[in-house]
């Protein structure tokens, strides 16, 4: 039990931390790509308004 | 030869760490650390790219500024702790592999502490980082067994006794994967004290111990 234990130890511990981050971010990505998603909704629906309403209102 | 470049002491003992030297095994760790950062790095700019875009189309949402603080805390974290398994690692080498006698300065009647010891010494903090690491793993270990095991009730009573001295209050925590390092690191004192390396490898932990209680 010598340096191929340890660098097998650090290997497993790296990738454990990595696929934790990785989880952690990509849900901070989802919730921010659901925010643009919300926003450019929100958009289109206010020029649709506009463009059906826009010229009564 | 430089301290670095020393061959362990009993290569013919240890086949697995033939030809390993501490230099070598530091370089790797280093390419291997440099390519997982670079790896939280790439992410990293994915999300926050999707974080520009969030903002661009509702700038005002404080929840997408919370979700750019987020990332931020996030990546930190990550990479303190990577940086702790990386330290844990290094100095897991160090131990293992170039724990023989200096011998090169030695004068006589003033026998020099060995390479790892020294370069230990000069950094205490990173000692620090072993310790707590070995005595995390210690006490995990004897959590588990019913019968005390005296290797490790001397390992327990030697490093709990050290971080007293030498830890001075702070912030420091150190968290599961660096625990994890750790416990490879005393399983392989372990192996190496039934090889006659362990007193070697745990002397060095005495004589930082020893001059770092000195130093403070």
């Amino acid at each position: 039990m010598t340096s191929n234990d340890i660098k097998a130890a650090y290997e497993e511990a790296a990738q454990t931390l990595l696929n934790e981050h990785t989880q952690e971010v990509r849900a901070i990505e989802a919730k921010a790509r659901a925010r643009s998603e919300h926003a450019g909704a929100g958009k289109k629906l206010a020029e649709l308004r506009d463009r059906l309403f826009g010229a009564t209102s | 030869m430089s301290p670095l470049e020393r061959p362990h002491q009993a290569e013919e003992q240890h086949e697995s760490s033939k030809d390993v030297t501490l230099e070598g095994a530091l370089e790797n760790l280093e390419a291997q650390a440099g390519e997982t950062e670079l790896r939280v790095v790439a992410q990293d700019f994915r999300t926050r790219e999707a974080i520009a875009q969030a903002m661009a189309a509702d700038p005002e949402n404080a929840e997408v500024r919370a979700l750019n603080e987020q990332l931020k805390a996030a990546s930190e974290r990550t990479v303190k702790d990577l940086k702790r398994i990386r330290v844990a690692a290094a100095l897991a080498f160090a131990l293992t592999l170039n724990s023989t006698p200096n011998t090169e300065n030695t004068v006589e009647g003033n026998t020099q502490p060995p390479a790892s010891a020294q370069m230990l010494m000069d950094n205490p903090k990173l000692a620090e980082t072993l310790l707590e690491g070995i005595t995390l793993a210690v006490e995990k270990a004897r959590a588990q067994t019913d019968t005390p095991d005296p290797v490790l009730e001397e390992l327990a009573l030697e490093t709990n006794t050290t971080l007293e001295e030498i830890q001075k209050p702070n912030d420091h925590r150190y968290g599961k994967m660096t625990l994890r390092v750790a416990e490879h690191v005393l399983r392989a004192l372990g192996n190496a004290a039934g090889l006659g390396l362990g007193v070697t490898a745990f002397d060095i932990l005495k004589e930082v111990v020893k001059t770092v209680r000195t130093r403070s």
